[in-house]
């Protein structure tokens, strides 16, 4: 029955030594998540005293009593910015509200006045990308100072910034798609425009004020005198101007009004898939920390990790001695099923094949696919390009590049230049990308990376006649490999927003099986593939 | 030779009488009123007419006897059992009436006459009025000479106005001497007229901290009389009874010869009928003649636990051949019995009737292979308790060989319980049965009307009580979609699932980052914030009582305690909570999920829980206590606190017999609003606060559901 039979000591040395070495990522993990509550407690306070409930707790308290919420971005902006908790000043997240899987968006008001940075900018639109594929309603808890001044590059002119948040708010609702939000505090200048442009807005009576521009600007620019209130408050908005749908008294009025909203305007649509009942794999899925290698230059056995993440360890492998580099079967992951492709060394013409292959079933049959990324790229040299690789390469990226069916990116291990490409990476724009503690992704290896930039500057060196010595050549490359090193780390990732989230592999299977709950209630949309270089 | 009886009377008492007729073989019918069409009497009893009036319209009773060709009409207790009329219509329409005779029942239904007829006999009577009057100037008068005549006497102890025609402990007020005495007796004529027809009260020296004692009788209404000993039923709150025994606790034997022999000479002057009972007060050695109640009492079941008999088969038996069927020296009493009345009723809210269904009810029945409790049920799950009847739901009876025994026996029946869909006096029960002086027999009938503050005081509950609702509560409410066992956004295993765990331990608090939870969960009166893990691989989660924190796993089982869960995860509570999602009435209430789950908490105690959850409810049955938790969102409790302050509202369900204010009037915070009346009960409603009244709903006469909306008064 395709289960997979493990061959896994987990008394041994090299499980053990393994099994440490995850653990420490996962507390340098847990340590960083912890940042956030460890921020700012007179913030907090203050924000409290106004008679407000923290951005969280409004989302602990819209949400269905014991809804999961599946965070997306926590990490985004971590160490970017002086003074700012990782988050970016905006919590995004997917949950459920009166029974209908929705994307919340709340600024983080205690954060800089809930002001957006580049990263917050680009965190949002990340957000409402994810409702607009999935079609989910989206709720908008808006507190925000708005734009963070000399934030202007990163947040103003170009596509995927601010702006792009109104485009999206405009194109979902032309679609559709719920878009509701609740005015929590100050909506200056553009940051007004995100609630108005909704479906449904909720204002809080006496905490939330809309205007283009304030008493201040009001005063410098015609001299006229006028109270807050009176230019933009709760009520005259409600009564007089009608750019407000719903008074509110409180936040949590506010947010009882928004559950009433989902409950009667938004729904959520049935199976679209056969699903089956959630079975766990055979194995403990704690027990990857011990599989998971250690070392960059010994491969991960993908089997063992598969056997403890996919339903009762069952893994329908395709071409299973074909192409050997790279795994290809059909799994479950609670209940749901997907085409997994996972690296097991290099990738080369034959295992590449066998992707187009079976990307191709699986669109076929209307599978979604999950890539799990641990390669050093595809074979180079001799024999590899007669063979043309980068042909068979090519067709790989076409097939995958082409696939309409929902598409996930888990860097697990290594995850270098064309093989990251090829492996369905953010560029591809797969519905999620993450990466696990130990994962690493960049143009090419530290080590890689230092020996060529090193050979370009020894080849410069002996176009001038002059000596390139072996301790130069050692402190040249150290800079360059620690650069490297430092940016193939998934915080690095995760704080730009190139990834959407760090996973722990024991949560993988759940994580995936929220998302696929999601994609498992779309109709089926066709493939039309890219040429294929035959 | 009686073969058919019309039983006149609903609830516990008509089946009780039904379940004896079945075993002599006698055929049965009863009546209903139209509320009662599906009522438990009527599906025990098989077959019954509706009177359209209920229960007190003599002629459609007679009328259905006839329709059903009945032989005899057993009028039971309350309604038209003291009614001389109704024992006339019987007679006239040739049926046997199982009671005393019209004549007697005359003489003995009007406490002053009653009073009168004892007199003659030299039997002890309580001092005051000769006669019952509807002149509230009269009454007046009455009790001024009387508590001049005690102040002579240097024994003025307290002075009562008695509804004549009262019983039951009906009827009755202890006048506050300090007070506005007009208005007392204002209102006690109005109740009495409520409850009984007519107004008339009678004044009475009141006798405080006697023991209130009674002997059975039965005769055969041709001067021949038997007397089943005593009941004690001191322990009464507001002179009613709540928990009765037989013998009576400390009674010397020349005592008990003197109340047997003159209850025994009562009923021979009398020439009594049937079974009645004699009630004294007895002070130290001192007694008083009370009442004569003309019918069978509700507590006759501890008599019939003592002495053996079946005191309704003795009636019937003597009804039909006239003669008695039993030799005084044949009747003997052994070991000791007691009961205890279980009440649908709110003991916080002032013991007001609570209203509504009964969704479970099952009293005893593990104790049932003991043999010594017996229940006598008013009610079975679905009925409905309506503000129309009174709210008694059970009788429970225990008998053991003494008294220490009975009391331990019949606390373990009560505390093992299990009563769902209302609020009920089981809890007070269990403690009044604790109370050190209850244990020692040091009781009175003021013992609980003094002591009610201590005993209805709220205890500090167990918090575990709020972790085991609220997690039962959570877990009920996840399961609210038709694919909840794969979906993974409603699976329980991904409760309060977060990315990086969430567990609420200091130990990992970092990946919680919220300091709200979903619930506010009320036990007693006293709120707490519930906060909750997710559930870990073990299955446990983690509750956060306000700041106290608990570990606990939940299986499902049914109530014997087998396994109901099908899956490694899933407990059966959600799935059947979305079958009962389907079945929400036309008001959008969802009937209650009575189940039963096995909670362990992770350092020590197992528990099997009964629970019932419904919209805002959940009550809970275990072995160390049994509660009813109210539920309030996080949401909507703020919102409570926002608005609603000087709302006035119903407490009960009933009819509005008086508003005392005008829309404009101003109020000051106490003052009265309006009087309610419910279960013969009158209820106030008062100002919640100094103000204006800016809205008011209800007009004198109109039937008001409980907590609507009454008045609105505006604070200044």
């Amino acid at each position: 029955m395709n289960i997979i039979r493990s061959r896994l000591s987990t008394t041994d040395s090299v499980f053990k030594k393994r099994q440490l070495h995850y653990q420490n990522l996962m507390s340098e993990l847990r340590e960083r998540r912890s940042q956030y509550g460890q921020w700012g407690a007179k913030q907090k306070t203050r924000h409290e005293s106004k008679g407000k409930l923290l951005p969280r707790d409004r989302i602990e308290l819209l949400l269905d009593p014991g809804s999961p919420f599946l965070e997306v971005g926590d990490l985004a902006g971590d160490g970017l910015y002086e003074g700012l908790p990782p988050g970016a000043g905006l919590i995004t997240g997917i949950g459920q509200v009166s029974g209908v899987t929705c994307m919340i968006i709340a600024n983080d008001s205690p954060v800089k006045g809930g002001t957006y940075y580049g990263m917050t900018a680009k965190k949002h639109v990340r957000a409402q990308k994810i409702a607009w594929e999935h079609r989910l309603p989206n709720i908008t808890l808006v507190d925000s100072g708005g734009a963070n001044l000399p934030e202007q590059p990163d947040i103003f002119p170009d596509v995927g910034q601010y702006g792009s948040v109104f485009n999206q708010i405009v194109r979902q609702s032309a679609e559709g798609i719920p878009q509701i939000s609740v005015v929590h505090g100050a909506c200056t200048a553009g940051g007004t425009y995100v609630p108005v442009l909704c479906d449904v807005t909720v204002i809080v009576r006496e905490q939330g004020y809309l205007h283009l521009g304030g008493p201040e600007i009001t005063f410098a620019a015609t001299g006229e005198k006028v109270d807050r209130e009176t230019l933009g408050g709760a009520e005259m908005h409600g009564s007089t101007s009608g750019v407000i749908d719903y008074l509110a008294e409180n936040d949590w009025h506010a947010l009882s009004m928004v559950r009433d909203i989902v409950k009667d305007t938004c729904r959520r649509e049935k199976y679209q898939r056969p699903v089956e009942s959630p079975v766990l794999p055979r194995y403990d899925p704690a027990e990857i920390y011990g599989i998971v290698s250690d070392d960059p230059k010994i491969p991960t056995d993908m089997r063992e990790v598969l056997a403890r993440m996919v339903d009762d360890s069952r893994f329908d492998e395709f071409k299973s001695n074909y192409g050997p580099t790279l795994l290809c079967g059909f799994a479950h992951l609670n209940g749901f099923e997907v085409g997994i492709l996972a690296n097991n060394g290099v990738l080369f013409s034959d295992s590449s094949l066998k992707a187009v292959h079976f990307i191709d079933l699986c669109c076929k049959r209307n599978i979604p696919l999950l890539f799990m990324a641990d390669n050093s790229g595809y074979m180079v040299g001799r024999e590899a390009e007669h063979r043309g690789i980068s042909k068979d390469g090519a067709k790989m990226v076409t097939a995958m590049a082409s696939a309409n069916v929902p598409k996930y990116n888990i860097i697990v291990g290594k995850s270098y230049g064309a093989g990251h490409l090829g492996m369905c990476s953010r560029p591809f724009e797969p519905r999620f990308s993450f990466g696990w503690p130990n994962g690493k992704s960049a143009l090419l290896g530290p080590e890689q990376a230092a020996m060529t930039l090193s050979m370009v500057q020894k080849q410069k060196y002996e176009r001038d006649n002059k000596i390139w010595t072996e301790e130069q050549d050692a402190a040249f490359r150290k800079p360059i490999f620690d650069e490297f090193e430092k940016f193939a780390n998934m915080s690095n990732y995760a704080a730009n927003l190139w990834i959407d989230s760090i996973l722990d592999p024991v949560e993988t299977s759940d994580t995936m099986g929220l998302l696929l709950d999601m994609a498992a209630r779309e109709p089926k949309k066709e493939t039309a593939f890219g040429v294929l270089r035959m | 030779m009686i073969k058919k009886i019309l039983i006149a009377n609903r609830g516990e008492i008509a089946c009780r009488i039904h379940r004896t007729c079945e075993r002599m073989g006698i055929a049965t019918a009863t009546v209903h009123d139209p509320a009662d069409r599906a009522a438990l009497h009527v599906r025990t009893i098989g077959e019954s007419i509706v009177s359209k009036q209920g229960y007190l319209d003599i002629e459609a009773i007679v009328e259905a006897a006839k329709k059903t060709q009945a032989d005899a009409i057993h009028p039971g207790i309350g309604f038209l059992s003291e009614n001389p009329d109704f024992v006339k219509a019987v007679e006239q329409a040739g049926m046997i009436f199982i009671g005393p005779n019209a004549e007697t029942m005359s003489r003995f239904a009007d406490k002053a006459s009653a009073k009168a007829e004892v007199r003659k006999l030299n039997i002890p009577i309580i001092k005051g009025s000769e006669q019952g009057s509807s002149d509230a100037a009269v009454i007046e008068v009455w009790v001024a000479e009387l508590v001049k005549d005690l102040a002579d006497k240097d024994n003025l102890t307290g002075v009562m106005l008695k509804a004549t025609a009262g019983g039951g402990g009906r009827g009755i007020r202890v006048l506050d001497l300090a007070g506005d005495l007009p208005l007392q007796i204002e209102s006690a004529m109005r109740e009495a007229k409520n409850a009984f027809g007519v107004p008339d009260l009678l004044v009475e020296q009141y006798v405080p901290a006697a023991r209130h004692i009674e002997v059975q009788l039965l005769g055969d209404g041709k001067g021949n009389a038997l007397h089943f000993f005593e009941r004690e039923c001191s322990l009464q709150r507001r002179h009613q009874k709540v928990i009765e025994e037989s013998p009576a606790i400390a009674l010397n034997p020349a005592l008990r010869d003197k109340l047997t022999s003159a209850a025994i000479e009562i009923a021979k002057a009398c020439e009594y009928r049937s079974l009645g009972t004699v009630e004294f007060l007895v002070k130290d050695d001192a007694f008083f003649f009370l009442e004569l109640n003309p019918r069978l009492q509700v507590e006759h079941p501890v008599t019939e636990a003592v002495t053996g008999f079946d005191l309704v088969e003795l009636q019937l038996r003597t009804a039909d051949a006239e003669a008695l069927s039993v030799e005084q020296q044949n009747i003997k009493i052994s070991g000791h019995a007691l009961e205890a009345r279980v009440y649908a009723e709110n003991v916080s809210d002032g013991f007001t009737p609570s209203c509504g269904i009964v969704d479970q009810i099952d009293i005893a029945s593990d104790l049932a292979h003991a043999g010594g409790v017996r229940v006598d049920y008013g009610v079975s799950a679905g009925d409905e308790i309506s503000p129309f009847f009174d709210p008694m739901i059970a009788k429970v009876i225990c008998h053991e060989k003494d008294r220490e025994q009975a009391l331990i026996v019949l606390d373990t029946a009560i505390r093992s319980a299990v009563v769902q869909g209302v609020d009920t006096n089981l809890a007070f029960l269990s403690k009044l049965l604790n109370e050190p002086r209850v244990i020692d027999g040091d009781i009175d009938n003021s013992f609980i009307d003094k002591e009610l503050e201590r005993l209805t005081l709220a205890e500090e509950v167990d918090t575990r009580f709020y972790a085991i609702a609220g997690i039962i509560r959570l877990l009920s409410d996840r399961g609210n979609n038709d694919s909840h066992q794969i979906d993974p956004w409603s699976r329980e295993r991904f409760t309060n699932w977060r990315m990086g765990g969430n567990r609420l331990d200091n130990a990992s608090l970092v990946t919680t980052f919220t300091t709200k939870g979903p619930y506010v969960i009320s036990i007693g009166g006293v709120e707490k914030t519930l906060r909750f893990s997710s559930m870990d691989n073990a299955g446990e989660f983690q509750v956060l009582v306000d700041e106290e924190l608990h570990s606990l796993t939940v299986t499902s089982t049914n109530s014997t305690g087998a396994n109901l869960t099908t899956t490694s995860e899933t407990s059966a509570i959600n799935r059947s909570m979305r079958q009962l999602d389907a079945q929400r009435n036309e008001s959008g209430e969802r009937p209650t999920l009575s189940a039963s789950c096995l909670v362990g908490f992770s350092d020590e105690l197992t528990l099997r829980t009964n629970y019932g959850v419904s919209d805002n409810k959940i009550e809970l049955q275990t072995s160390i206590g049994s509660v009813t938790a109210n539920l309030i969102s996080s949401l909507e409790k703020k919102l409570q606190n926002s608005s609603n302050k000087g709302t006035v509202t119903a407490p009960v369900m009933g009819q509005v017999v008086k508003v005392n204010v005008s829309v404009g009037d101003k109020v000051k915070n106490g003052d009265l609003i309006a009087v309610q009346e419910s279960m013969k009960m009158e209820l106030s409603m008062l100002a919640p606060c100094d103000g204006v009244i800016v809205s008011l709903n209800c007009q004198e006469g109109d039937m008001i559901e409980r907590h609507s909306f009454v008045a609105e008064v505006k604070g200044e």
